[in-house]
C-alpha cells in the first residue's frame, strides 16, 4: 500500500528529542528523512548513558533508537562551505527542512530559512523551540522538564496541596514533536492546494498548552482552571480511582452518574447504598461524597482486581478500566490488538518491541517498524546516488573532515 | 491570507470533548465544519454544568466546555432516526471532504451512517473515528471518557513521586490528546487524497493517543524492559534537573542534562560557591550518591530569596537552562504566551471581551486563526439546508413540522 508521505524528503537537522521524534512520525508515514548529523560527536542523543533512572549504560540505546528510527544519517561539519553547499544541493531536492537548535545558530551557519528558501522556494522550514520564535524568552533553550514546568501542567497533576510533581517520560518533548509533525503535514497540504513553501514552528510551551486546552479556556472565559481533585473526596464516586485487595486499582468515569448509581452499587455487592435517600441525586453524593467514597474504598480493597473487573463487566454497562503502568503496557491486549505496540526483528537487537503508529489510515497506514541508522551510515549513499558526487569527491571531502 | 484548509468541508457527528476538540483544530485552520446535533438535546457537551471540580453551564457565565471545543463551528439539528434526515446526511457527505464521529463502535453502522454507507455517497470521503481503546480487541466497544484514557495508558503512574498512589492529571488532556492525533490523521489523510486520489478510514483512540505522547517510555519499557521511575524530587539524581521552592513558595524548575558544564557557575550564583569542589559532590556520579545531602543544601539557598530574586540572579549568572513553574492561572499573564499567541484576545459576539487559546502551530504564509464562536443549538440548520442542499423554505418547514430537524 502506498503511504501518505511516500516522495517527500525531509531533512533532520535535530537533536535530542522533540525535533527527532518530529521526523520520526513523518518517516512513519513514508517519509524519506536524512538526519545531519554534526561530523564529531553527532546527535548527542546517542551518547546518553541515563535518563529519568533507566539507564542504557552498554545495552540498547533505546532513546536514539524510538526517536530516530526510519533514518538516514548524513555526517557533515557544517562550519566547512563545502559542508554548506552539500546542505543547500539536499535543500533544493527536499520538501520539508526541520531543526530544532537555538534561536540564531542556524542563521550563523547558513541554514536559516532566507538562506535555504533561496535553494528551494516551496521549502516548508520546520522549527522548534522551548518558548516559541517571539518573547522575551525565544531565544532560551529548553528541555523536556521545562516544558512540563512553563506550561503548569506540574500543578494539575496530582491532589490538593501537594508540590508542583513531574511526570516521568518525556511527555513535553513528545507533544512538541507531535504538534511540529502536524505543523509540517499541514504546511504539506497548503503546498499542494496552493503552491506555497513557508515556515513552521511550534514550542514546548505552546504544545503543552495546546494539550490543555480545555483547562486553559476555562481559566480564561471563566477566570478559574480545574483543581486537582482530592481522591477521597472527588464529588462524583463514580469518576474516581480505587484500589483493590491486590493493590491493583481501576479507574472509574461515569459522568452522567444517576444512570448508573443504583446499578453500580448493586454490582459492588452494597445494593442497600444504592437506595439510600440520602444519596439520590448527583448533588447528594457530592455532598456526602467523603462517606460513599470510603464504603467503595473499603468494598473495592475486599477482592483483587481481576475479580472486580469480572464483576463490572457482568454487572451492567459502566465505564471504568484498569490503572496500568507503563509496565504493563505492552502486555495489555488491547494495545496489541491496535497495534500500538508492535513486535519488530530488529536487524542488530533481534526480536524487540516497538511503539506502533497511534493513527491507523486504512488505505495509507504508516510503519513502525525500521532501525535508527548507525552514525554516519548513509553519508555515502545520500552524496554518490542523491547528489552525484564520485568516489573522488567522497575522499576528498573525507580527507578534508568535511564530511 | 489563505488558511491552509480553506475550502475543505467537514461533517462533524461528534460529542463531548475528544471528537469536537479534532473538528475545530481542523476548523481553526479553515476547515468549514458542519456539526451534527441530535435534535433532542444536542450535543451533552452544551448541557454540561461541571466537571471535575470547574464548574462549566454556571447560570451566569458561558459554557466555557462547549466554547472551548467547538468555536467556528456550524450547527445543523437532525433527528438521526428518520430516513429524511439520513438523506440530508447523504447529501452533504456528497459535498464533504470529512466526516468525524467518535460513537461507540457499532452506533453509526446501526444508523446507516457508518463508513460503508456515506462511502456509496462519496468514494474520496475521508471517514474518521474516535474512540477509547481502538477500532480492534477485547475493549473496542467500550465507552470512554478522558479518565479513562489516563489511567489504561500508564501516565497515573508515571505522574508524581514513588510511593505515590496512581494520580489523577485535571484538564481533559487524555481527550485533548485524542483529538489532537485524529487532526493528525484526518490532515495525513486529506494529503493522501491529494497526492494518491484515495479516500479512507481514519482512526485513533484515548489509549493509542496517550500512548504516542509517552511514546519514548513505552519504547523504554518495550526495548529494555524497564521504564522511567518516578523521581523523588528531594533526592533527584540530578541536583540541576530538579524544582525548587523559593522563599516566597513560587517555584523554579532547572533542566540541564549537561551537568559539568554548569556546575561551577551554578553553585556561585546560588551563594554556595565552596560547594563546587566538596568532594561529596564533585563529580555527576557522586552528587547522584550523595542526592539527599546535594538536594537539601539547595533547598536551602532557594528558600532564602523570592523567585524573582532568583530568576534575575540566573539570568545574569550563566547560560542556564531553568523557568518558572506556571499554575494554569498564571498562562494568560506569561509575556511568552501573548509574545506568540498561544493565548489570544477575542471579542466574542455573545460573551464579550474575553481570551482563547490560540493556535499552537504558527505557518507563516497560511496561519490558522482561534477566534470564532460555537454556535447556538441549530443555529445553522435553515440555512446549510436551503443554501448548501437547495432546499426550499417550504420543505424546511414540513422537515420541522416532521420533527425530522
Amino acid at each position: 500500500m502506498v503511504m501518505p508521505l511516500e516522495g517527500i524528503r525531509v531533512l533532520d537537522w535535530t537533536i535530542w528529542q522533540q525535533g527527532p521524534v518530529s521526523t520520526m512520525m513523518l518517516g512513519d508515514l513514508g517519509a524519506d528523512v536524512i538526519k545531519l548529523e554534526e561530523r564529531i560527536g553527532g546527535d548527542p542523543g546517542r551518547g546518553i548513558m541515563s535518563i529519568g533512572g533507566a539507564s542504557t549504560g552498554d545495552q540498547r540505546n533505546y532513546y536514539f533508537e524510538a526517536n530516530n528510527r526510519h533514518k538516514k544519517s548524513l555526517t557533515l561539519n557544517l562550519k566547512k562551505p563545502e559542508a554548506r553547499e552539500i546542505v543547500y544541493k539536499l535543500v533544493a531536492q527536499s520538501d520539508v527542512f526541520v531543526q530544532n537548535f537555538r534561536k540564531g545558530v542556524a542563521g550563523r551557519l547558513g541554514l536559516d530559512y532566507e538562506t535555504l528558501s533561496k535553494h528551494n522556494p516551496k521549502l516548508i522550514y520546520a522549527t522548534a523551540s522551548g518558548y516559541g520564535p517571539f518573547g522575551p524568552d525565544s531565544g532560551e533553550p529548553s528541555f523536556d522538564y521545562m516544558g512540563l514546568a512553563r506550561s503548569g501542567i506540574m500543578n494539575a497533576v496530582g491532589e490538593p496541596d501537594m508540590e508542583p510533581l513531574s511526570i516521568a517520560g518525556g511527555i513535553a518533548d513528545q507533544m512538541g514533536a507531535i504538534m511540529l509533525a502536524y505543523g509540517i503535514i499541514t504546511a504539506l497540504l497548503a503546498r499542494e492546494r496552493f503552491g506555497m513553501g513557508q515556515e513552521v514552528d511550534t514550542s514546548h510551551l505552546g504544545s503543552m498548552t495546546a494539550l490543555q486546552g480545555l483547562n486553559v479556556s476555562s481559566r480564561l472565559t471563566m477566570g478559574k482552571e480545574f483543581r486537582r481533585a482530592d481522591r477521597t473526596k472527588a464529588p462524583n464516586p463514580l469518576w474516581n480511582h480505587y484500589k483493590c485487595g491486590d493493590d491493583k486499582w481501576i479507574c472509574l468515569a461515569m459522568l452522567q452518574s444517576d444512570r448508573y448509581w443504583p446499578d453500580f452499587c448493586t454490582a459492588m455487592g452494597i445494593a442497600e447504598l444504592g437506595t439510600d435517600s440520602r444519596f439520590g441525586s448527583i448533588r447528594e453524593r457530592a455532598k456526602g461524597a467523603k462517606e460513599i467514597i470510603s464504603v467503595f474504598d473499603k468494598q473495592f480493597a475486599s477482592k483483587p482486581r481481576d475479580e472486580w473487573m469480572q464483576i463490572l463487566k457482568n454487572g451492567g454497562d459502566f465505564i471504568y478500566t484498569v490503572v496500568n503502568s507503563i509496565n504493563e503496557l505492552p502486555d495489555d491486549p488491547q494495545m496489541i490488538a491496535n497495534d500500538y505496540v508492535v513486535d519488530y526483528d530488529h536487524p542488530v537487537w533481534g526480536p524487540s518491541k516497538v511503539v506502533g503508529v497511534p493513527v491507523r489510515l486504512s488505505k495509507t497506514p504508516g510503519s513502525a517498524k525500521a532501525p535508527a541508522p548507525e552514525f554516519g551510515e548513509h553519508t555515502e549513499q545520500i552524496l554518490i546516488d542523491t547528489l552525484g558526487y564520485s568516489w573522488e569527491d567522497i575522499g576528498r571531502l573525507k580527507e578534508e573532515e568535511v564530511i | 491570507m489563505k488558511r491552509p484548509l480553506d475550502g475543505v468541508r467537514i461533517l462533524d457527528w461528534t460529542i463531548w470533548q475528544q471528537g469536537p476538540v479534532s473538528t475545530m483544530m481542523l476548523a481553526d485552520l479553515g476547515a468549514e465544519v458542519i456539526k451534527l446535533e441530535e435534535r433532542v438535546g444536542g450535543d451533552p457537551g452544551r448541557g454540561v454544568m461541571s466537571i471535575a471540580g470547574a464548574m462549566v453551564g454556571a447560570s451566569s457565565g458561558p459554557n466555557f466546555y462547549f466554547e472551548a471545543n467547538n468555536r467556528h463551528k456550524q450547527s445543523i439539528t437532525l433527528d438521526l432516526k428518520k430516513p429524511e434526515a439520513k438523506e440530508i446526511v447523504y447529501k452533504l457527505a456528497e459535498k464533504s471532504d470529512v466526516f468525524v464521529q467518535n460513537f461507540r463502535q457499532g452506533v453509526a453502522g446501526k444508523l446507516g451512517i457508518g463508513y460503508q454507507d456515506l462511502k456509496k455517497c462519496n468514494p474520496n470521503l475521508i471517514y474518521a473515528n474516535a474512540t477509547g481503546y481502538g477500532p480492534l480487541g477485547p475493549d473496542s466497544a467500550e465507552p470512554s471518557f478522558d479518565y479513562m484514557g489516563l489511567a489504561r495508558s500508564g501516565i497515573m503512574n508515571a505522574a508524581g513521586e514513588p510511593d505515590m498512589d496512581p494520580l489523577s492529571i485535571a484538564g481533559g488532556i487524555a481527550d485533548q490528546m485524542g483529538a489532537i492525533m485524529l487532526a493528525f490523521g484526518v490532515m495525513s489523510a486529506l494529503l493522501a487524497r491529494n497526492t494518491h486520489g484515495i479516500g479512507q478510514e481514519v482512526d485513533i483512540s484515548h489509549l493509542g493517543s496517550m500512548t504516542a505522547l509517552q511514546g519514548l517510555n513505552v519504547a523504554c519499557r518495550a526495548m529494555l524492559e524497564k521504564e522511567f521511575r518516578r523521581i523523588p524530587r528531594s533526592e533527584a539524581p540530578s541536583p540541576l534537573w530538579n524544582h525548587y521552592k523559593c522563599g516566597d513558595g513560587k517555584w523554579i524548575c532547572l533542566a540541564m542534562p549537561q551537568q559539568d558544564r554548569y556546575w561551577p557557575d551554578f553553585c556561585t550564583v546560588m551563594g554556595v560557591p565552596e560547594v563546587e569542589k566538596d568532594t561529596r559532590f564533585d563529580t555527576m556520579a557522586k552528587r547522584a550518591e550523595n542526592a539527599k545531602e546535594m538536594i537539601a543544601i539547595f533547598d536551602t539557598a532557594f528558600a532564602s530569596q523570592p523567585r524573582d530574586a532568583w530568576m534575575k540572579a540566573l539570568k545574569e549568572g550563566g547560560d542556564f537552562i531553568y523557568t518558572v513553574v506556571n499554575e494554569i492561572a498564571d498562562l494568560p499573564n506569561d509575556e511568552q504566551m501573548i509574545a506568540n499567541e498561544y493565548i489570544v484576545d477575542y471579542d466574542h459576539p455573545r460573551i464579550g471581551k474575553t481570551k482563547v487559546v490560540g493556535v499552537p502551530i504558527r505557518l507563516s504564509e497560511t496561519p490558522g486563526d482561534p477566534k470564532g464562536m460555537a454556535p447556538e443549538f441549530g443555529e445553522h440548520t435553515e440555512l446549510i439546508l436551503t443554501e448548501l442542499l437547495g432546499y426550499s423554505w417550504e420543505k424546511v418547514a414540513e422537515l420541522r413540522e416532521a420533527e425530522v430537524i
